[in-house]
């Protein structure tokens, strides 16, 4: 039988407007904001951008998966990482492929990317890969499986839609 | 029938808005996320922490493209939202006045997870004043870099901004096509609204308040 990733619960609080998964913030937003959001972060800051949008990417993950695995633990790493690979997806960001990762690492890949969609729709091609946001997410949902800090963790995007491949595709590696 | 925000902010939230097999939303003609509000915070305000520490000349035009991103959000999604066939359905039937229009908004923008808007005042053409509790923006510059000395919220004043403008630039209850040309002539437009933040959570204030009004009355 195959294995089913644990629950998680979204609490709306329609007095406050406010929406929480593993007690952090959730926003609803669209492509447009996310990639237009993006590209000023990438025009402002150049070189460090991507260093910024990876980090923050992680760190919400983190946050945010931390709490789920708090509210209801899954029972081992791969449980983890399926978990937090539905959540990604229930989001709208895109269906990761992870049978060639695990929490020790390894390479992910994924068809339809939010973010290289949206960039393609507003911006045309890109001369890089511009998935920050997922490989840090990655990253943060490794170490939370793996239940190491994430200074043991880097994701980096290797392949992207928005840069002209078939699909993106992630290295993430433990050490 | 008068709007009734709660019964919009409910119907929407009912909505159960989640990715599909290829996780992804699409939803109002774009693609929606259901993203977190660390993600978003720490990448605005580490750009304009960036420009402070070394631009401070530039602070101001860093705010500016913050806020532009919410004018490119509130026309996208905003805009969206009010043309499609989930606002004909929920909306329109209790729309009476162009007013009324905006009062859906707020009672959508409710269910978005960004905090809780509050109509305050809105004089048709002139003038729109919100107050909202809980932004997600403040409460993020609160916890992770303390109280500011100025206003935080830059994504719901370039939000609250086009409101107005989709509503009396652009008019958007004739569903103009959401092009990228109608957006220069609307936002563009040198009497188009723009927002001020007069009040702040992320400055120790109870609430935040929007004012919105004319560049050039």
């Amino acid at each position: 039988m195959k294995e089913v990733a644990p629950t998680f619960d979204i609490a709306f609080n329609v007095e406050r407007g406010i929406i929480e998964l593993g007690g952090r913030r959730v926003v609803a937003h669209c492509n447009h904001y996310n990639v237009y959001l993006q590209r000023t972060i990438e025009d402002g800051l150049k070189e460090r951008a991507p260093r910024l949008l990876v980090a923050a990417g992680m760190e919400a993950a983190r946050n945010l998966l931390s709490g789920v695995e708090t509210a209801a633990p899954a029972n081992s790493a791969k449980e983890s990482l399926e978990r937090a690979v539905r959540i990604f997806a229930e989001h709208g960001f895109g269906a990761f492929d992870i049978a060639k990762m695990g929490h020790r690492g390894g390479v992910a890949t994924m068809l339809r990317s939010h973010y290289a969609i949206g960039w393609l729709s507003r911006w045309g091609v890109r001369s890089t890969p511009g998935c920050y946001f997922p490989a840090g997410y990655l990253a943060g949902a490794v170490a939370v499986a793996a239940k190491v800090g994430p200074e043991r963790v880097t994701a980096t995007e290797t392949e992207c839609h928005a840069a002209g491949a078939e699909h993106c595709s992630f290295l993430v590696e433990v050490w | 029938m008068a709007v009734d925000e709660r019964i919009v902010t409910e119907a929407v939230a009912g909505l159960e808005l989640k990715g599909n097999e290829e996780g992804l939303i699409p939803a109002f003609g774009l693609y929606l996320t259901k993203h977190f509000a660390d993600y978003y915070n720490r990448i605005s305000y580490g750009l304009l922490g960036a420009f402070i520490r070394e631009l401070p000349e530039l602070e101001e035009d860093a705010i500016a493209l913050l806020t532009e991103a919410g004018h490119v959000c509130s026309f996208h999604t905003f805009g969206g939202i009010m043309v499609s066939v989930e606002w004909d359905a929920v909306v329109m039937p209790m729309i009476e006045t162009r007013e009324d229009w905006v009062k859906g908004m707020i009672g959508v923008v409710n269910a978005l997870g960004w905090g809780r808007y509050r109509l305050q005042e809105l004089v048709p053409n002139e003038r729109l004043v919100l107050q909202m509790s809980d932004s997600y923006e403040a409460a993020g510059v609160l916890e992770g870099y303390g109280k500011a000395a100025h206003p935080r919220c830059y994504l719901a004043s370039g939000g609250a901004a086009g409101l107005m403008n989709l509503l009396y630039q652009g008019d958007i209850t004739k569903r103009p096509p959401l092009t990228d040309e109608l957006y220069h002539e609307v936002f563009g437009h040198p009497r188009s609204f723009r927002a001020r933040e007069t009040r702040c959570l992320a400055m120790g204030d109870s609430h935040c308040e929007i004012i919105v009004e004319r560049q050039h009355a």
